[in-house]
């Protein structure tokens, strides 16, 4: 059995999700900060 | 602060309940035929499931769109299609990585599922690609919501292309009459499916509320522009 295909399922699936949740967090501090600077 | 308090208590029920799904998945029993690679599953099914939902929920917000013009909606579409396009990719790799050592090969363009698995990711990928192209919110709203509502025939499509031609994927896991599995994977299957639910939640409310503060935003980029057209400055110039 090798093992690499069980532990390389795991590391794209959260893998993927972790990037997802860090570009939309990401993203929405961008936003949040360049609305702040044009309203000051 | 009162804002972010249920976003966080969302996340961290989020985390908590993957890490469950975690444990579970590395501690229960290895399956007589698949051994250990049967815990591929735990990541397989809840993704496909996800994938589901999603194109569910955003055909749903699609129709919600048409009936009432509401912008949340739309948002609520894009940010659910932009998910379960994340989760077909997370069921599609995983599928593959499962197939090798199981089935013998990673693809097989004859198989119904995973043709039809592929198609529908390319289908909302055009989805996405389709909102990106269109500049004005309202003519993007009603032409994604088209779409949105013609693509999800694919779902059921997929799920049933099981039963409807012949295979090499495995039968239906869940089905109406009960799970296929006994044991300890029941309970791991069934936490992630819960725990990926959870995330679905969370990440919707993230994505849903990124939309929201990008309208706004582009809506405050336009009035700064309308006010440079309308008041120049021209002093010193007469």
């Amino acid at each position: 059995m090798n093992e690499g295909f069980i532990w390389a399922s795991y590391l794209v699936t959260y893998g993927l999700i972790i990037g997802y949740a860090f570009t939309v967090w990401n993203r929405a501090r961008a936003t949040r900060d360049r609305s702040s600077d044009r309203r000051q | 602060m009162k804002r972010t308090l249920p976003r966080a208590v969302l996340g961290t029920a989020a985390l908590l309940s993957l890490a469950t799904g975690l444990w579970l998945a590395f501690t229960s029993s290895p399956d007589v035929f698949q051994s250990d690679y049967v815990r591929i599953m735990y990541v397989h099914v809840p993704g496909s499931w996800l994938a589901f939902l999603a194109f569910g929920v955003t055909a749903l917000a699609s129709a919600g769109w048409l009936v009432t013009k509401r912008m949340t909606f739309d948002r609520v579409a894009e940010a659910s299609a932009e998910i379960g396009v994340l989760f077909t990719a997370v069921s599609l790799f995983t599928g593959m990585l499962w197939g090798y050592p199981v089935w013998g090969t990673f693809w097989d363009w004859g198989d119904p599922r995973m043709a039809s698995t592929a198609l529908m990711f390319f289908v909302y990928l055009g989805y996405l690609a389709l909102r990106r192209s269109i500049p004005d919110p309202t003519t993007r709203a009603r032409r994604s919501a088209i779409l949105g509502l013609i693509a999800v025939v694919q779902v059921p499509l997929v799920y049933f292309s099981v039963t409807l031609w012949r295979s090499l994927h495995q039968g239906m896991t869940v089905r109406p009459d009960g799970i296929a599995l006994d044991g300890s994977m029941v309970a791991a299957l069934l936490v992630n499916l819960a725990a990926f639910s959870v995330l679905y939640i969370y990440l919707m409310v993230e994505r849903v509320r990124l939309a929201r503060l990008e309208a706004e935003a582009s809506i405050t980029e336009t009035e700064l522009a309308g006010q440079a057209v309308a008041k120049p400055n021209l002093e010193g110039l007469s």
